[in-house]
């Protein structure tokens, strides 16, 4: 299959519309600059996160409304723009693709630390824009490979720190994770239909740590992603119920990682070489 | 293989991937400071059990316990995590100051005044109440926050310890 500029255009369009997706979620229930209005900041042992500090944005987010509104307004425009700049092929797409890149791991470093949350729901907006770098078919196609192999092993090193940590080992596992995640839905309302699916699988540790090998193992196949692309719709099928069954049962949101499928979908698509030589080679006229 | 094509296609691009991938392995394998956006993906890796004891947060809202399961799980955490994290940050601030003053101490820029917060709990307190009234769409007068320790049972959480009081505020008027 020939990778196009249809395909390219196509995936800029899933990219935007997962972003947009995203930032209405977050906007519904006020999680953004402007709406919190936060007043301190809990810093972690980030060495880029700690970069971006020495302006001292985190002082000015905490006094300013503007400054919070400029960087909520900012982090929605970026990423429109430059889907823009992709489909007109304009000659700031690259320097958009950049800034967006850059504006989102700012962002999401500085919205965890002055709200909660995990920065990893972040990555897919620091680094997919990184995809559109390039207006070449040709480098578009590195530039996708290189990041599907960069979420290859985010996801299989997960499965390897449950090895190295023990967890995959323990069969208790993960009734001790659902009552830790559930702690209060259990205490306080331990009669509603959702508590009782929690207390029967925290009751048969069996059917949990089977839940929990089915994860770790999922994490794991991945792998295979490293040696070949010809199991990448499996892959996609696999990420889809892992972000569902998480969301459902752990309460937690692996939706915001979803534009990382889009390198999945596309990874059999090749650059056509008589095409691209014939691109450079009106280029340097 | 990838590694091989990309460096003929482009050497700058495959020094900065091969630079990313290296950092990744060493981050994962010191297991200390991390580079956003280069993590470390536990996802739940470390051993947990049913035995284990949870520390669980009540809040109470003008005197009237909160029902948490009626609020979305997103701003639930909000509420719950908030006062834990604002009295994390007087200790942990100044500690990531310190170890990030080894890397960044030669630009001049690593001052208490930009690294560490200049807020008071009243302060704290005062954002707290309005960022409770703006999720619960109602007016607050006081708020009381208890935690207590449980543990699983056959017959559900048990209470392992008496309430403890961690935060009682109330509305100025």
């Amino acid at each position: 299959m020939l990778l196009t500029n249809k395909n390219i255009n196509r995936f800029a369009a899933f990219y935007l519309l997962c972003f947009l997706l995203s930032y209405a979620w977050f906007f519904f229930y006020g999680f953004n600059f402007s709406a919190l209005q936060p007043v301190y900041f809990l810093n972690k042992p980030d060495v880029t996160g700690n970069f971006f500090m020495l302006t001292g944005l985190q002082q000015q987010l905490i006094k300013h409304q503007w400054m919070r509104i400029l960087m909520d307004t900012l982090y929605l425009l970026l990423p429109c723009l430059l889907v823009l700049a992709c489909f007109k092929k304009s000659r700031l797409q690259g320097f958009l693709a950049v800034a967006t890149s850059v504006f989102s791991m700012l962002y999401g470093y500085f919205f965890t630390m002055m709200c909660f949350g995990s920065i990893e729901g972040f990555i897919a907006w620091m680094l997919v824009p990184l995809l559109f770098i390039s207006t070449s078919t040709k480098g578009f196609y590195y530039l996708l490979h290189g990041l599907r192999i960069l979420f290859i092993l985010f996801f299989f090193t997960a499965a390897l720190w449950k090895i190295r940590l023990g967890g995959v080992f323990n069969t208790d596992q993960f009734s001790g994770i659902l009552i830790y995640q559930h702690a209060n839905l259990l205490a306080e309302h331990p009669q509603g239909w959702f508590a009782a699916i929690i207390r029967f699988l925290v009751d048969h540790p069996a059917w949990s740590y089977c839940l929990y090998l089915a994860a770790f193992l999922l994490e794991f196949v991945f792998v295979t992603g490293l040696f070949t692309c010809r199991y990448d719709r499996y892959l996609i099928l696999l990420f889809c119920a892992f972000a569902v069954a998480d969301y459902f049962l752990m309460e937690i949101v692996y939706f915001f990682w979803l534009p990382f499928m889009g390198c999945f979908y596309l990874s059999r698509h090749v650059y056509d070489p008589e095409v691209e030589r014939l691109k450079e080679q009106n280029q340097r006229r | 293989m990838y590694l091989k094509k990309l460096y003929h296609y482009n050497k700058p691009g495959f020094y900065i991937f091969f630079l990313l991938l290296l950092a990744f392995l060493a981050i994962n394998y010191k297991q200390g400071a991390v580079a956003t956006p280069v993590y470390m993906y536990g996802m739940y890796g470390s051993p947990r059990y049913s035995t284990d004891t949870q520390n669980i947060c009540q809040l109470s809202v003008n005197g009237r316990q909160l029902d948490m399961n009626t609020i979305p799980f997103a701003q639930r955490d909000l509420l719950l995590l908030s006062p834990g994290n604002y009295q994390l940050q007087k200790t942990i601030n100044p500690e990531v100051l310190f170890s990030m003053k080894k890397i960044f101490g030669f630009t001049g820029l690593m001052k208490d005044d930009l690294f560490l917060n200049h807020i008071s709990d009243e302060q704290f307190n005062d954002w707290y109440l309005k960022t409770i009234s703006k999720v619960l769409g109602r007016s607050v007068a006081n708020v009381v926050l208890t935690s207590r320790n449980f543990t699983w049972s056959p017959q559900g959480m048990q209470p392992v310890s008496n309430p403890l009081n961690e935060l009682s505020i109330v509305a100025d008027k």
